[in-house]
């Protein structure tokens, strides 16, 4: 019975492992698109380890008791569950940080603007929202979750892993264009406010001459007079009305 | 000639980013969204939560002081 036990026990374990080796490679495929979202699934990972850990300590013991038994068989299930935690994390980030980024994006730049950069950015736009009805229906049903899971990361994840660098050289593009925009703007703005100041400056001269103009010209007539006498202004009035 | 003092006074004002300046801060936005997320999906640990949490840095910046 305790040899059958230990067997049973070595297996499970060993299957742990090996599905916690498997995870290990999705979360560094995922960090290379993010390396804070993929946290919550480290945590995870370490939690089963902990969990394993104690199962195999436990399990080298030379004799086993009931209880012994017990806590073996439960550290086994909280560890399969802390795997199965850590593989849905590792998409549930992905897929949340994509959705973010895009929606950022669009908020921003525009589908369009980013598309002129990135041709094939409403077909990722596409599969986040395929990933995001997989994980819908994976809540609905609780027995799909590994097939949805799996398919998620074989189909999706390594997907979304290539096109990282492209999305964020198209972020970079669209953010570079908008920079160059808001410089033409600021220069424009700054041409007007200059021109509207020489306006304003010539309006003010304008303004300020007309009566100036017309108070010295008194002066300059009575000159005028005093030095040709009046019938010389008159006699220039006639022959410029004249002409 | 008012189109080249413009431009000139413009550049010393708003300096032109480089490509390189721009992924930066495109990456530390991008970081910022992934640690949103990580405080959502976090788990029971309320330090995660909270962002009190040790990373490789802050441990190489331990044993440097």
């Amino acid at each position: 019975m305790d040899e059958d036990f230990r067997r049973h026990a070595a297996e499970d374990i060993a299957r742990l492992l090996a599905h916690w080796r498997t995870i290990e490679f999705w979360i560094k495929k995922a960090e290379q698109i993010n390396k804070q979202a993929v946290i919550p699934a480290i945590n995870e990972l370490r939690y089963a380890s902990r969990q394993i850990f104690n199962a195999i300590r436990v399990l080298e013991k030379p004799v086993l008791s009931d209880g012994d038994e017990s806590v073996i068989s439960r550290r086994i299930i909280i560890g399969e569950q802390y795997l199965f935690n850590a593989e849905h994390d590792i998409c549930d980030a992905i897929v949340t940080f994509y959705d973010e980024v895009v929606s950022d994006l669009d908020a921003k730049f525009g589908t369009t603007a980013i598309t002129i950069l990135y041709p094939e950015y409403p077909l990722l736009k596409r599969r986040i929202q395929d990933c995001q009805s997989l994980i819908s229906d994976a809540r609905l049903d609780y027995d799909k979750r590994f097939e949805v899971y799996s398919a998620l990361r074989t189909n999706h994840i390594p997907h979304f892993v290539e096109s990282y660098r492209t999305l964020v050289d198209a972020e970079v593009g669209a953010k570079e264009h908008q920079n160059r925009l808001d410089r033409q703007l600021i220069i424009a703005q700054a041409k007007i406010t200059i021109l509207g100041w020489f306006g304003l400056i010539a309006a003010i001269a304008a303004i300020v001459a007309i009566p100036l103009s017309i108070y010295l010209w008194t002066f300059a007539y009575e000159d005028f007079c005093s030095l040709h006498g009046k019938n010389a202004v008159l006699g220039l009035i006639c022959s410029s009305s004249s002409q | 000639m008012l189109d080249k003092l413009v431009s000139r006074v413009a550049a010393r004002r708003h300096p032109v980013k480089s490509k390189d300046k721009i992924r930066t801060e495109v990456i530390a936005h991008h970081d910022a969204i992934g640690y949103s997320i990580t405080k959502r999906y976090s788990r029971g640990n309320v330090n995660i939560k909270r962002g009190a949490y040790l990373t490789r840095d802050d441990i190489d910046a331990r044993k440097k002081r």
